[in-house]
């Protein structure tokens, strides 16, 4: 239908706007993390190495992005457990109740995050509700210290990510026939056996499409730590920040941006990979390379 | 289903909803720390918010920001997506996954690229920066709307204008574009809440005298523990709410975040 | 109203066979012709090709005397109606039906008159401010029909306008639709793959196969004398014995299969020749008692009768026949062929005319 002048004209001012805006900065980026950087001083030029060579030998920054690895296969773990029973119960019920339970699991995604982490702030902080309760109810006679620890780190983290791992599960059930399920009942398979044997095996695209988004999420998340976490940096992108608003090292902060950058994209081009290997199919890579 | 699994999702509800029901409740407390439930409940937080400049002006500004970024995005999504869904050529995938690229950098990277790449190209205002910024992360969820709208255009309803005498140019304007309409108004909408809500990409581009709320919010809440968050929140949340209905009739919620 | 003129359409699609193979074809004006076959068999290509979907690789299309292969689907005048109705679902059905008119600038007035008109001519004259989604399946396709008729096109395009309704209401339909483009006299080219469809609408029926023309006809000829083995199937022909000619005389064709002598009427065969006879199950008459030595008879064994409300299926084994031979037979006056026990000796017989000699490779 379309003429190839006009596919041109159409397509064209599109891939300038990414390329503008997302290609060539993200180059400078790279090149900056290449610049010899100093604290508190403008970057110069040149081409340097030494900002890489310092994340990889100061523990202090290993520390930091293991940390973040770490809580963010924790969040990932967590937000699987949790996200399946969701799934599979939004998959069972009727067709209203599935949209009502739709913007329950969604309301994370729709409600700022600012405003979720003041949530947890409340609930978690030492004159919180969790803490409250438990003083009231005897349990503990000092508050717990849950806000500002790595345990609010994972508990806002799987919050928000939880929709995505979700809905990637329900999208996978959704394409399961349902007389699958039925065909291995009259074979003499429980509830059990028929979940294990033939729903949870035919969901596995969905679960691996959940992993990865979800840990790509977790990765670069920046509030939740921020707001959640112990002061100082304590998760990769709070690094990032403190690199460049506090010390004024850009050079340092765009070198692990740049590790970021690599670590976020490196989960979902390894997931195409293996899904492919997989024999599945190429549409679905890409819809998680589009939610993630 | 059995009573442990229903309890089970009872729980898991509750997990979901706890922090944003919270909020509300905090911010209708009478005293000055937030608290749930309130011992003592009061309306005053909300004048006390909508007093407050910090929070009334990056108001505007998110609103701004979001309407603008959004709106300068839907012409190249237009264009991009007719042309994805259209025609079938060798490397479609491949441009398809480079305009989705912007959802898979982190975008705390993004604002930070954008920071380095604007300075060096002498690019100092902010608004620009933001705009910038904003329509990169607003572009991909509305070339996608936009996408599965037009993919779920019955083809031969635009062949049977072609036959009534309707020429190409026509038959976009008359047929396509009002068939589409839901579903560019809902990408414009999610793509609005993303800007408005968005924190990582903005947190390097602001400077004192322009702030985006969610980043206002974030330095309030640093320094203040009040309830007058809690009331900024809990309109916020309204207004999430209502379009999450509005989206959920225009197209279907999980259409929109690509489910 | 106009003729149409296929000259040696050829379209591939990139695929090993292509899509629509060397297809001529004429149409008077005024005359209904069917595109009938199998899906994939180039049908509805064809039929896109006329509209202007589908650009022809060689070939030509003229409309109405002008040469119109190059032109775009707006600058034909033409009439379409799809499988899908595709009514536009933002538009009522009086803009549905005006959007034609519209196009080709009608003034306001004519234009409330002429959809107005046309359709009250499919009887929805009431409905005009409903919108697609509130009419039923039926309604739908009328009023695609009355948007692509009102424009007075040159020729009437459908494509399996019925395919999506249940069968009652496709009868309605297919009735409804014979009367009115008779009543017009509008030229018109219909797809479909239901042969009962093409021999209730048709003046002339065009038989397509892997992208080619099988056989162009009346109704009537391509029923009772199908020119291939592709179109006597097709029609539901249903019996095909192989057979050698024996020999041709004095307007009779004789032929041989396996012992049972095959009279035929007509034909240009000469001796050695290998034929299949077709020969429809409604025409063989079954025996219980051996018709003694004659042509046009075979002998077999029962080896089921299935009973299908008004008529009867007889499977019947024969040495002649490469597979089993089905004789269908009215139930109403055939109480002593209900009582056949599978297994049980019967004859076969059919007259000469029924007999249709097709060439075989």
């Amino acid at each position: 239908m379309l003429s190839l002048r006009s596919r041109v004209l159409l397509m064209a001012p599109a891939i300038i706007v990414v390329t503008a805006l997302l290609v060539l900065p993200l180059g400078y980026l790279i090149r900056t993390s290449f610049f010899i950087g100093e604290a508190g001083m403008p970057p110069q030029g040149g081409a340097t190495i030494a900002n890489y060579a310092k994340l990889f030998s100061d523990t202090f920054y290993i520390r930091i992005l293991g940390k973040t690895l770490w809580l963010s296969f924790l969040v990932t773990v967590v937000a699987t457990i949790i996200g399946y029973p969701l799934a599979n119960f939004m998959w069972r019920v009727s067709k209203k109740w599935r949209g009502i339970l739709t913007i329950i699991v969604m309301s994370p995604l729709l409600v700022s995050i600012v405003v979720s982490s003041y949530g947890w702030l409340v609930i978690l902080g030492s004159t919180g509700i969790i803490n409250n309760s438990l003083i009231w109810l005897g349990i503990v006679e000092i508050p717990l210290k849950i806000m500002f620890t790595d345990i609010a780190i994972v508990i806002g983290l799987t919050h928000i990510v939880l929709p995505f791992m979700v809905l990637s599960i329900l999208a996978a059930l959704e394409r399961i026939d349902p007389v699958l399920a039925e065909a291995a009942k009259t074979l003499g398979a429980n509830d059990l056996r028929t979940a294990w044997f033939v729903t949870l095996p035919l969901a596995l695209p969905g679960f691996l499409a959940g992993t990865t988004i979800v840990f790509s999420l977790a990765v670069s998340a920046y509030v939740t730590p921020a707001v959640l976490g112990a002061s100082g940096p304590n998760f990769i992108t709070t690094l990032i920040f403190q690199q460049f608003v506090s010390l004024f090292n850009w050079p340092l902060g765009a070198a692990i941006a740049a590790m970021l950058l690599v670590v976020a994209i490196g989960i979902v081009f390894l997931y195409v990979r293996l899904f492919s290997r997989l024999g599945g199919p190429a549409v679905h890579a890409q819809n998680v390379a589009a939610r993630a | 289903m059995s009573i442990s699994f229903r309890l089970l999702i009872a729980a898991l509800i509750i997990f979901i909803l706890a922090p944003i029901v919270v909020v509300v409740f905090a911010s209708f407390s009478a005293t000055g720390v937030a608290e749930f439930p309130p011992s003592e409940w009061s309306t005053k937080w909300y004048p006390h918010a909508l007093s407050q400049r910090l929070f009334t002006e990056s108001a505007v500004t998110s609103a701004w920001l979001a309407l603008v970024s959004t709106s300068i995005g839907v012409p190249f999504a237009l264009g991009a997506a007719l042309v994805l869904v259209r025609t079938r050529f060798p490397g479609r995938d491949a441009i398809q996954t480079f305009l989705l690229t912007p959802l898979i950098v982190p975008s705390i990277v993004i604002g930070l690229s954008i920071l380095l790449a604007f300075s060096a190209a002498g690019i100092r205002e902010v608004p620009m920066r933001l705009i910038g910024a904003h329509v990169l992360v607003t572009f991909p969820y509305l070339v996608r709307t936009i996408m599965a709208s037009l993919t779920r255009i019955d083809r031969s309803v635009e062949e049977a204008a072609l036959t009534l005498g309707a020429g190409h140019f026509m038959t976009f304007w008359k047929i396509t574009v009002p068939l589409i309409r839901p579903g560019i108004i809902a990408g414009m909408l999610f793509a609005f809440i993303v800007s408005f809500d968005n924190v990582s990409v903005s947190l390097f581009l602001t400077n004192v005298k322009l702030n985006t709320l969610p980043l206002a919010i974030l330095n309030y809440v640093e320094y203040n523990y009040d309830p007058s968050v809690a009331a900024i929140s809990t309109m916020l949340i309204a207004f999430s709410l209502l379009a999450a209905v509005v989206l959920e009739r225009l197209v279907g919620l999980r259409r929109v975040v690509g489910g | 109203m106009a003729d149409l003129q296929l000259r040696n359409l050829y379209k591939s699609f990139g695929a090993a066979t292509a899509a629509v193979d060397d297809v001529s074809l004429d149409l008077r004006s005024g005359e209904f012709v069917t595109l009938l076959g199998p899906s994939g068999c180039g049908k509805t290509t064809t039929l896109r090709i006329v509209a202007g979907l589908e650009k022809p690789d060689r070939g030509e299309v003229h409309l109405g005397g002008a040469h119109v292969t190059a032109l775009p689907p707006f600058r034909r005048n033409i009439g379409m109606v799809f499988q899908s109705h595709a009514l536009f679902p933002h538009m009522t059905v009086a803009e549905n039906v005006a959007f034609g008119l519209r196009m080709r600038k009608v003034d306001a007035r004519e234009r409330r008159e002429r959809v107005k008109s046309t359709l009250d001519l499919v009887r929805l004259g009431d409905f005009l401010q409903r919108y697609p989604h509130q009419l039923s399946g039926g309604q739908q396709q009328r009023v695609a029909l009355a948007r692509a008729l009102v424009v007075s096109p040159d020729i009437l395009l459908l494509d399996e306008p019925f395919g999506a309704l249940d069968r009652k209401l496709r009868e309605t339909l297919q009735e409804e639709l014979r009367v009115l483009t008779r009543e017009i006299g509008i030229t018109s080219l219909f797809v479909t793959h239901d042969q009962e469809e093409a021999l209730i609408l048709s003046d002339r029926i065009c038989v397509m196969n892997t992208g080619k023309i099988e056989q162009v006809g009346t109704p009537q000829e391509v029923f009772e004398h199908p020119a291939t083995h592709f179109v006597a199937d097709f029609m539901g022909v249903g019996n095909f014995m192989p057979a050698t000619i024996e020999s041709t005389a004095g307007g009779e064709t004789i032929a041989s299969a396996d012992g049972v002598q095959i009279v035929a009427q007509g034909y240009d065969f000469s001796a050695g020749d290998k034929v299949n006879a077709a020969i429809r199950a409604e025409k063989i008459e079954l025996l219980t008692e051996d018709p003694g030595d004659q042509a046009n008879v075979a002998a077999g064994h029962l080896v089921h009768a299935i009973y299908q409300g008004a008529n009867s299926n007889y499977r019947v084994n024969c040495s002649a026949a490469s597979h089993d031979l089905t004789v269908r037979a009215g139930n109403a006056g055939a109480a002593q062929l209900g009582a056949l026990e599978p297994g049980q000796a019967v004859w076969l017989r059919w007259p000469a005319s029924a007999v249709r000699l097709l060439a075989r490779d």
